[in-house]
């Protein structure tokens, strides 16, 4: 009898295809596990039950004909409730689109159906994935798998604990400032951001479109390298997305570091927890006895991008935001008898809190008077780009804590700046549009902590083969 | 960084509760003495980036009308519905 929850969706893939068990039933099982344990974590704002059971029993049929459509097929998923689902309600955990059922797939969404991937439901994240704890959801917040009391990390919360609780076998999240990556960490499973434009954004609604990439939470770093071949391609939809073909991702995966050259980004272990800064030299001692060099690097504007992100992101939500009228989709207003206050009043009592501040923060920094901060902020998230790009052409990863700290109190971080700080070790890949993987490596009392890798741009098989060993010398 | 949130507000077509307009003022002054500590790197803010691949301009499968109006407030005959915007009391 097969602990289909358990399992990493590869290895569930090969009890499929021996037949061992059905897709309906691998299905049920992630079905079941949610009855148990959903009214306690809320990581799903949607589950579509019969409609996973229909695509279920298709691939049982592809199954047993012998002709799976790839690695994936059959195999358990949820997917961020900011990526477009045809047919199945798409709310951004906002009351803007608490009814809104899209007449489209996203691309990635797309990619995952004809790989035969099953579509459990969709999960919670912040408002608009504007959060770093999945609090800021209109429906209410997702608690943390490992241990309820605290949060899951955010916006992409809801992926992060389907998969840590065994609720999905991989999910797909979105990662504007870390969205993927820091969920991952505080819940113990992998998440990757892959290089901006890798995969297609066409059905992701948008938040900062410069900055925003569909993101990748798995179990295991091999599975991580099995959903991004099924993902990343070309999209004649998403004019940013890159025309260069998918690498073989599981090709070489475990030939693990050794001539493998990385550097720790030394300003990052001032500013982690002592136990956070205790498994990142763990991870830097393991990979060195694998045979890898590790150096200390200085990135000495780390502590600038977190504003610089912000100013931008919020530039970019502002804009991006503006197409919420309560004209063509989303919440409209009652009682309202002219279209000027039809448009603000929709807005107002649709969005939250966190979207107000951070469309006001975006509407303040366009204006003429801020033009020096807005200018000072692209010139910084080019500096970072170009030094991290010159350090990527010597060594082949980059090595930083995913988050400063690991899972918070629920209720504990309430002040904004405080909370934008967790997100300081993850927005330099962001900004720079480079790809970088959270793995857990290690806990403390009981909570994991995440180690990131960020890679040189399009180098996801090495950085998943790097991430593969850092995950196996945990054991 | 001078700031009046009800005049970024009125940009940003957002009407404010009095609650809502005090914590958004605390927050803001936090946030914007945190973005104030940006250092100044040298070099261009825009560079010329290469410009984005754009696909052929030719007739493709787009959503129906149906489609496209499935989730509005209001639609009828095949038009999204809103409040006068020509002419009347309120008009602009």
């Amino acid at each position: 009898m097969h602990n289909v929850c358990g399992m990493t969706a590869l290895g569930l893939s090969a009890a499929l295809r021996r037949r061992e068990l059905s897709a309906r039933e691998a299905a049920l099982a992630c079905l079941a596990r949610m009855e148990e344990r959903e009214p306690q974590l809320h990581a799903y704002l949607t589950v579509s039950r019969d409609e996973a059971l229909a695509e279920a029993d298709a691939a049982d049929r592809r199954l047993a004909a012998g002709e799976p459509l790839s690695l994936l097929d059959g195999v358990p998923m949820a997917v961020k409730d900011n990526i477009c689902t045809k047919g199945v309600r798409t709310t951004c955990a906002s009351r803007m689109l608490e009814g809104f059922v899209p007449p489209y797939d996203a691309g990635a969404v797309s990619r995952l159906g004809r790989a035969g991937a099953v579509l459990l439901g969709k999960t919670n994240l912040d408002e608009f994935a504007m959060g770093s704890d999945t609090g800021t959801s209109a429906f209410g917040p997702t608690a943390n798998p490992i241990d309820p009391s605290r949060v899951p990390g955010g916006s992409s919360g809801g992926s992060a604990a389907a998969v840590a609780a065994g609720e999905a076998l991989f999910a797909l999240g979105s990662d504007t400032g870390g969205s993927v990556r820091q969920p991952a960490a505080l819940c113990g499973v992998v998440g990757l951001r892959p290089t901006y434009g890798r995969i297609s954004r066409y059905g992701l609604v948008g938040f900062g479109p410069s900055l925003d990439q569909v993101g990748l939470v798995t179990k295991d770093a091999r599975d991580c390298a099995a959903v991004l071949a099924a993902t990343a391609g070309f999209d004649p939809h998403d004019a940013t997305s890159s025309r260069q073909s998918p690498g073989a991702y599981l090709d070489g995966i475990g030939d693990g570091v050794r001539g493998m050259r990385a550097a720790l980004v030394r300003e990052s272990l001032a500013e982690a927890e002592p136990c956070v800064r205790r498994e990142l030299l763990r991870a830097v001692a393991k990979l060195e006895s694998l045979g890898a060099r590790v150096d200390e690097l200085s990135l000495p504007f780390l502590k600038d991008m977190l504003p610089a992100y912000h100013i931008l992101g919020s530039a970019e939500a502002s804009s991006n935001l503006a197409r919420f009228d309560g004209v063509r989709y989303g919440f409209r207003a009652s009682g309202v008898s002219d279209w000027r206050s039809l448009i603000r009043e929709s807005r107002s009592q649709g969005f939250g809190l966190e979207v107000k501040r951070r469309i006001l923060l975006g509407t303040f920094v366009l204006t003429k008077e801020q033009r020096d901060a807005y200018e000072k902020a692209r010139r910084l998230r080019r500096k970072t780009a170009s030094s991290m790009a010159a350090a990527l052409s010597y060594y082949d990863f980059l090595l930083l804590p995913t988050s400063p700290e690991v899972a918070w109190k629920r209720g504990e971080k309430r002040d904004p700046v405080a909370m934008y700080r967790s997100d300081l070790f993850v927005v330099p890949a962001s900004i720079a549009g480079l790809p970088a993987v959270s793995v857990p490596f290690g806990e403390e009392n009981g909570l994991p902590v995440g180690v990131q890798l960020v890679g040189r741009a399009f180098g996801e098989r090495e950085l998943l083969r790097a991430a593969c060993a850092v995950e196996e010398g945990r054991k | 960084m001078e700031f009046s949130i009800k005049a970024v507000a009125e940009l940003a077509n957002l009407r404010l509760t009095p609650e809502e307009e005090e914590q958004l003022r605390g927050d803001f002054e936090e946030i914007l003495r945190f973005a104030s500590a940006l250092q100044e790197p040298d070099g261009p803010a825009h560079e010329e980036d290469e410009p984005p691949f754009l696909r052929e301009d030719c007739p493709a499968a787009s959503l129906t009308r149906e489609e496209t109006l499935q989730n509005a407030p209001e639609a009828i005959g095949g038009c999204f519905v809103l409040p006068r915007a020509i002419g009347g009391e309120s008009g602009a």
